[in-house]
């Protein structure tokens, strides 16, 4: 074999060579010039409040198979876009107006499941309509649901949820025919709700009535029975209105005088609904309505929902009795109703979610957002939810104000342990 | 008169020289036969008794080649088969392991091989079972991780158990003077248990296919090939206590970033996975072949193979979750000189690698009773490519009888050159780099003694290696218009840490060991041998790895015959 042919050879092995070097440093190429469309995303005001179109409202959208949230700022015009990867994506605002009577105009809207897909031509195009709501006199303060460690017996312990109610405002408020109760489903969903429907923009939106599930339980009282003053609020113990910390020294004691109660004898589980400590007597919710055979009170150890909502134009029971305020679950075949609520009905509510890749329950206007709780942190560890301090609104005021836009995500915090037992 | 009684007398002393002659020629051809039969028949013995069962497929390149037409290559005489059964036995201890192996484990094992010719068909098949007991193992699901672009796992170390079957089979004959035609088969599968929660139980198969053929003539053999493999694995992981504690579950998506949270999240599908990938290839092998005058056979033997790669994560239809694709092309020359005492091989692979993962983005939903699911696109989450290449000199020297597959003396020694580059881009803008290279030199000895009834061998043989290169670099698309409010993406950095110290830190492997082998006679002929040996990994500046060493004790008990 001659030197020229010997020659060849090498200069071919080393082109192979060095071919293979620039073709590895092509790894370093971004990866996201490819599998990406356009959303223009475009806010809608409601008609008396268009002239709150302007530049520098932020918009987030979501990737729930990720988690990762993107902010993005509108023009002048209300309008923003980007590039995104195919999927789909939560679309989330929030914004809010100057005040109005002492109220403040909140402007809430999340879609759920915006659909960038590949075989869509062209970009997509969103219209966000904006709900109006106003900030409430009463807010859920603090929700304790998912238990917490017994060292005694080396166990988790959950006979011990509770909720507080927080006066707001600087007038007097009553919990005299206050409703609570959760939204369907008990946890948090992993595929769309079934209650959301397909909007114009063929984009899934939850629907302004909540379904209710399981039960309906509401304050007693003649009208001013039950008074929470300015800052002050109460306690309504979802499960065992007792001390739990003779058995768990990591529980709370809930059976003091003043706290309420959801206890009725048709949930027969004395594990999670002892008989109350004669301390509540006279402070049991009302069962205004029960579904299916559960002998326990259904509230959700990892993701609950929690509503507080006055009926109006009727009385409770007869809102309840109406069977135009039912509707069965769609798509299923089981019998069990659900009581639907007008948003318009909700004081207020929280939403909490195990995480980021899973679908919201509550619409926008009740609560733009959710909790993020996820569960191999936070279950049984004795931690839960509460509302964050207002700091500017406090500090203008000179009272304690929670803060209150409608979204939970900004409204809440996850704490490491029971508040109640701050104050015990 | 006179005459013609004298031309009879010759005649008749003529016939008679000739009949004695001939009759002791016959004899004496006779008992050449036998003498030569018994040559034959003690040579076959001193064959079977001194080969080494190790040194068949290296005697030519198409036997371990990717041609199953070249198993016909095989030193192996018409009639004639090579094989042994072993047991073997294998202890591991030490903490400089990957994250994922033991450091404290032991495997035993069973094996059988056999290389033969009948009627000129060459053959070959292999039976092979292990039993691996491990502890302290996590952090995959899988049983290489190595080998998947995104895979699941847990966290709680603890022992695992798994066994191991391997079937193996070929055949490869002359279809014509110059044609050769082969197949094989290889079938491995596995399951691999965890003892204790956060538990899983994961079946693995694996499968290959090889169909070739070849052109034989003095000067030049020409071969082409296609072939398939399937690895299937499916992973299940499941709690039994019935405590409520909380484990954590990763899927990891490559650089270790990925997905985690409780095990039973839906969206992590611990419960029950599936890792599928398919490689169809070909390839093409050419041998130049020169013998000259003084009994040396010139080989050099160049096989180019390509195949493409298609996997999955998840079992099809609605449960696809992701898809991968990649190529490979790989290049082997062989050059050999053999003369009969002294074999010189020097052997060059190379081979260029590109894979990437791309997630299926979809919802699935329930409507009365009917499953609905929407299929968004394909997000590209990983990709890498590698290029490697060894440059390996082995020669062996062995005269006289009982060398044909027994070298006294057999050296080896390379270099081998490795890189890979990889990105993660799980999060829009961001994506992430890793490069690693290392090098790799490595020299063995062999050293057999043949005595009359026994042999003995001695070995030993080092490799040090050494890397460089980048753990994670991050980089943003420059396209991206957008503020990332929260969500940036976190690798496990320990994982990622402890994998690339593995593979750029300074480390030696050494090796030595001890063969006794005893030759059988009688009816069964061939031998028994021991082998015993030692391996110890060291590293250097080691950090994240909980130990600096790891270290292997090996027994083999075998029959060769």
């Amino acid at each position: 074999m001659n030197m020229k042919k010997i020659l060849f050879l090498i200069s071919i092995g080393l082109m192979l060579f060095c071919s293979c070097s620039k073709q590895l440093d092509k790894t370093d190429d971004s990866a996201y010039t490819s599998g990406t469309k356009k959303l223009n995303i475009q806010l809608v005001y409601p008609d008396k409040y268009t002239s709150l179109v302007r530049a520098g409202v932020t918009v987030k959208v979501i990737n729930p198979s990720t988690g990762v949230e993107y902010d993005l700022t509108t023009d002048a015009n209300g309008a923003c876009s980007a590039n995104l990867q195919y999927g789909f994506y939560r679309v989330s605002v929030s914004d809010k107006g100057v005040s109005e009577s002492g109220t403040i105009p909140l402007f809430n809207k999340s879609i759920d499941a915006v659909k960038l897909q590949d075989t869509t031509a062209g970009e997509i195009n969103l219209n966000v309509g904006l709900v109006l709501s106003y900030s409430s006199q009463l807010v859920i303060k603090e929700v304790y649901f998912a238990g917490c460690y017994n060292p005694s017996t080396s166990k988790s312990y959950y006979a011990d949820a509770y909720m507080t109610v927080f006066n707001n405002s600087d007038q007097v408020a009553y919990l005299d025919s206050l409703c609570f109760g959760c939204a369907d489903a008990y946890n948090s969903l992993s595929s769309p709700s079934v209650w959301s429907y397909t909007d114009a923009n063929g984009q899934k939106v939850i629907r302004d009535t909540i379904p209710i599930t399981e039960a309906v339980w509401q304050w007693p009282g003649t009208g001013t029975s039950f008074p929470v003053q300015p800052g002050k609020y109460a306690v309504l113990v979802i499960r065992g209105a007792i001390n739990h910390t003779l058995v768990n020294p990591s529980s709370v004691d809930l059976s003091k005088s003043d706290y309420f109660v959801c206890y009725n004898s048709r949930y027969t589980n004395k594990t999670y609904h002892p008989t109350p400590s004669s301390n509540l007597d006279g402070h049991w919710l009302d069962l205004l309505w029960k579904q299916g055979t559960s002998t326990a009170y259904a509230f959700s150890l990892s993701s609950p929902t929690a509503l507080i909502f006055k009926i109006q134009g009727y009385t409770a029971q007869e809102f309840i009795n109406d069977p135009n305020n039912r509707s069965r679950k769609p798509g299923s075949s089981s019998a069990f109703e659900y009581i639907m609520v007008p948003s318009s009905f909700v004081l207020d509510a929280v939403e909490v979610m195990r995480s980021t890749t899973e679908y919201k329950r509550l619409p926008a206007s009740v609560d733009a957002s959710y909790v993020l709780f996820p569960t191999a942190s936070n279950m049984y560890v004795g931690h839960s939810i509460y509302r964050i301090v207002d700091e500017a609104a406090t500090a203008k005021a000179g009272r304690t104000i929670l803060q209150d836009t409608n979204n939970s995500l900004a409204d809440f915090a996850v704490s490491d342990h029971q508040l109640l037992k701050d104050e015990q | 008169m006179k005459k013609i009684k004298n031309l009879f007398g010759f005649i008749a002393s003529a016939v008679l020289f000739i009949c004695c002659f001939t009759t002791g020629v016959e004899a004496q051809n006779s008992r050449n036969a036998e003498y030569f039969k018994k040559q034959q028949d003690d040579s076959l013995v001193t064959f079977k008794q001194t080969s080494k069962f190790e040194i068949v497929p290296l005697k030519s390149a198409w036997v371990t080649g990717l041609n199953a037409a070249g198993l016909v290559n095989i030193p192996i005489a018409n009639n004639k088969e090579l094989s042994y059964v072993s047991s073997y036995f294998n202890y591991n201890s030490g903490k400089f392991v990957k994250y994922y192996e033991s450091d404290n484990s032991n495997i035993f094992g069973l094996k059988t091989e056999s290389y033969a010719r009948v009627k000129k068909v060459a053959m070959h098949g292999m039976l092979e079972y292990n039993n691996f007991r491990g502890n302290n193992m996590t952090y995959s699901g899988v049983i290489d991780p190595e080998r998947l672009t995104n895979f699941i796992a847990d966290t709680v170390p603890t022992s695992k158990r798994q066994e191991y079957y391997k079937l193996a089979g070929g055949f490869a004959f002359n279809a014509t003077k110059w044609l050769v035609l082969g197949a094989n088969v290889k079938y491995e599968t596995s399951n691999l248990s965890k003892m204790r929660d956060l538990r899983h139980y994961t079946t693995y198969a694996f499968m290959d296919l090889n169909f070739g053929a070849k052109y034989t003539s003095d000067f030049v053999d020409v071969g082409a090939s296609y072939f398939y493999r399937k690895y299937n694995e499916q992973v299940k992981y499941s709690k039994v206590s019935d405590n409520n504690v909380v484990y954590t579950g990763y899927w990891f998506k490559g650089l270790f970033f990925g997905l985690h949270d409780a095990w039973d999240t839906e969206t992590l599908y611990m419960d029950n996975q599936y890792f599928i990938s398919k490689y169809n290839g070909e390839s093409g092998q050419v041998e130049f072949k020169f013998d000259d005058n003084a009994g040396g056979k010139w080989r050099f033997y160049n096989e180019i193979s390509f195949y493409n790669r298609r996997g999955q994560t998840g079992e099809g239809a609605r449960h696809l979750y992701s898809k991968e694709n990649g190529n490979n092309f790989s290049y082997t020359g062989k050059l050999s000189y053999d003369n009969g005492n002294f074999v010189d091989y020097l052997t060059f692979k190379s081979a260029y690698n590109k894979i990437k993962n791309n997630d299926q983005i979809f919802t699935s939903q329930i409507v009365s009773g009917i499953t609905t699911v929407t299929y968004y696109g394909e997000v590209q989450v990983f990709a890498k490519r590698s290029f490697d290449w060894n440059l390996d000199y082995r020669m062996t020297f062995g005269k006289g009888a009982g060398r044909e597959l027994n070298p006294s003396v057999d050296v080896n020694f390379g270099y081998e050159h490795y890189t890979d580059r990889s990105n993660s881009s799980f999060v829009l803008p961001y994506y992430y780099t890793q490069k690693i290279t290392y090098n790799d030199f490595y020299v063995k000895a062999r050293k057999n003694f043949l005595f009359e009834k026994w042999m003995f061998d001695v070995y030993a043989g080092a490799k040090w290696s050494n890397g460089w290169g980048y753990a994670l670099e991050k980089h943003a698309d420059p396209n991206f218009t957008m503020t990332v409010a929260t969500g940036e993406p976190k690798p496990n950095y320990s994982l990622l840490f402890r994998e690339y110290e593995y593979y750029t830190q300074p480390k030696g492997l050494y090796n030595f060991g001890l063969r006794y082998t005893a030759f059988l006679g009688g009816k069964l002929k061939g031998n028994l041998y021991a082998d015993v040996s030692y391996t110890r990994l060291q590293g250097k500046n080691i950090i994240y790895a909980p130990g600096k060493y790891s270290q292997m004790l090996s027994a083999t008990v075998g029959l060769s015959f």
